[in-house]
């Protein structure tokens, strides 16, 4: 599902147009994301419009979209008082009203999906460790099959192989299940690593598009470490190195280039 | 004087494991999730049942009395924030000193040092719920910096702070104390923290066990190791220690510039 912010007021860029593409996995950074993200899921901007494939999105259609868009934020936050995991899974399908024709089979489903075994349904969620619940939280929004992934820094409790296994599972439900995903993030070296699109809320300006274009034509330090080296190359010694994402890359042109 | 010990300690995750930290260090403990960092730093606070296991200045820390003990380490738990969150910040720095007998007056100037040390001031009568999250954790560590401990453990006080301005901001408090006599054991999830403050060790912790331990940019040389268990090795380090190599340098080179020079002339 295509995402089109239409002059919308984001704190502190008061006129922000831009497209999200449907199907992409796509990043959103730069101060006033959290803003961009909440106005995507169930908030309403003051200022300006947001349409869904060409679609306004107006409060009468509020059913609708918590169907279609679902937003996993920093933390898990607990709705019920539910403290083992398969009660909760099944408490949640019934408040949400979530129609499902196995409950069973659909929570096994989304735990194959973000990599968790079966047996945590019998684990406590107070003793889970931090990336285990990130990954059930991811799980309960997959629950339903929505168009819209939302997520609010999700790889704050991952290590750099878990990164790499979240980012497998995003790939394959942009490829597989078709869906648009869209993550809030600081993180520039992630961005430039694993992201296809970029949506970067820069000094009162909106960018967009490739983040390899971007990080390379815009100015300024908050950028990845590998393209502000190979920047800084060129800008110190005249040497134009190729544009690489892996250090093992990297090092192939250095040892060419001396 | 403020060292601690663990020594044989058999507690799951661990299985005969022994650390030491020295009287007046800035340490850094590094894991993945699961690695039991969390559970480490509860032994050393005593909050496990270890028996005889953890030593505070030599003596075991089931000898000395808990209202002692609270007050020679403080705890800086994210987890805590939940019992702090309905309190203003006035308050709970209050609250953490009822237990000394300051003059009001006395009290008074502490709290308002201890605001201007981690640059609150305008947001005293603040609910603590109402604060970012690089705030909350700043009160988190005066509510145990102002009872005066000689060590300070804090368990991944960076996770939830996004912006790296704030992580070396926070860290220059830590940096702060270290020099003035106080003991740190800091845990984090990321290598990439080492780079933003002066470690004086760093400690790599898996599954219970503790695989590497030592000089901070000694350890990160480590980067086979390092990869196996799943931790990002910062950029920098990363580049120089294959560029070593390739025998294009011959030491861990920090700043960006001073590398370029190095391979280039």
């Amino acid at each position: 599902m295509e995402i089109r912010f239409s002059h919308v007021t984001l704190t502190p860029i008061e006129d922000t147009s831009f497209v999200i593409p449907k199907e992409s996995l796509t990043a959103i950074t730069g101060a006033g994301k959290e803003e961009a993200l909440r106005f995507m899921a169930e908030a309403f901007p003051t200022k300006g419009n947001i349409y869904y494939n060409g679609e306004k999105k107006l409060k009468r259609n509020l059913k609708k979209y918590k169907k279609e868009i679902k937003y996993v934020g920093v933390d898990f936050e607990k709705e019920f008082s539910f403290e083992n995991v398969y009660e909760y899974y099944i408490y949640y399908l019934r408040y949400h009203h979530i129609k499902v024709k196995d409950p069973s089979e659909s929570i096994y489903n989304v735990l194959k999906i973000v990599g968790l075994e079966e047996k945590v349904l019998n684990d406590n969620l107070s003793n889970l460790s931090s990336s285990v619940l990130k990954r059930f939280q991811l799980s309960l929004a997959l629950l339903e099959d929505s168009q819209i992934l939302l997520l609010e820094e999700p790889f704050l409790s991952f290590h750099e192989k878990e990164i790499k296994e979240i980012f497998s599972i995003l790939e394959t439900l942009k490829e597989k299940f078709h869906k648009t995903i869209v993550i809030a993030t600081e993180d520039h070296n992630l961005i430039y690593q694993y992201f296809n699109y970029l949506v970067w809320l820069k000094d009162k300006m909106v960018l967009s598009g490739s983040p390899e274009e971007l990080y390379y034509q815009v100015e300024g330090k908050d950028k990845p470490e590998i393209v502000h080296f190979i920047q800084m190359v060129e800008e110190k010694k005249g040497i134009k190195l190729d544009h690489r994402k892996d250090i093992r890359d990297l090092i192939k042109d250095i040892y060419r280039s001396v | 004087m403020s060292s601690l010990a663990i020594d044989d300690l058999s507690l799951s995750p661990f299985k005969n494991f022994a650390i030491f930290f020295s009287n007046h260090s800035f340490n850094l403990i590094v894991g993945t999730s699961g690695s039991g960092k969390t559970r480490l730093l509860k032994a050393l606070a005593g909050l496990l049942k270890t028996q005889e296991k953890v030593r505070y200045n030599r003596t075991y820390i089931e000898k000395i009395s808990f209202s002692k003990l609270q007050g020679k380490i403080g705890l800086v738990f994210p987890e805590l924030l939940s019992s702090l969150s309905s309190f203003t910040v006035e308050d709970s720095l209050k609250n953490s000193l009822e237990s000394f007998s300051y003059e009001k007056k006395e009290q008074e100037e502490k709290i308002k040092n201890m605001l201007s040390f981690i640059n609150i001031t305008g947001k005293r009568k603040k609910y603590i719920k109402d604060l970012s999250a690089f705030e909350q954790l700043k009160i988190l560590f005066a509510v145990e910096l102002i009872k005066e401990p000689e060590v300070l453990l804090l368990d991944e006080p960076l996770k939830k702070i996004v912006s790296k301005e704030e992580k070396k901001s926070f860290l220059k408090l830590l940096e702060h104390c270290y020099q003035k006599g106080l003991t740190i054991i800091m845990t984090s999830s990321s290598l990439e923290d080492t780079m933003l403050s002066s470690f004086t060790q760093l400690y790599i912790l898996d599954h219970g066990n503790l695989i590497l331990k030592g000089e901070p940019l000694e350890v990160l040389k480590k980067d086979s190791i390092l990869n196996k268990l799943g931790l990002k090795i910062p950029f920098m380090v990363d580049l120089c220690v294959k560029l070593e190599y390739y025998k294009m340098v011959d030491e861990i080179i920090l700043e960006e510039e001073k590398l370029i020079d190095k391979i280039w002339n």
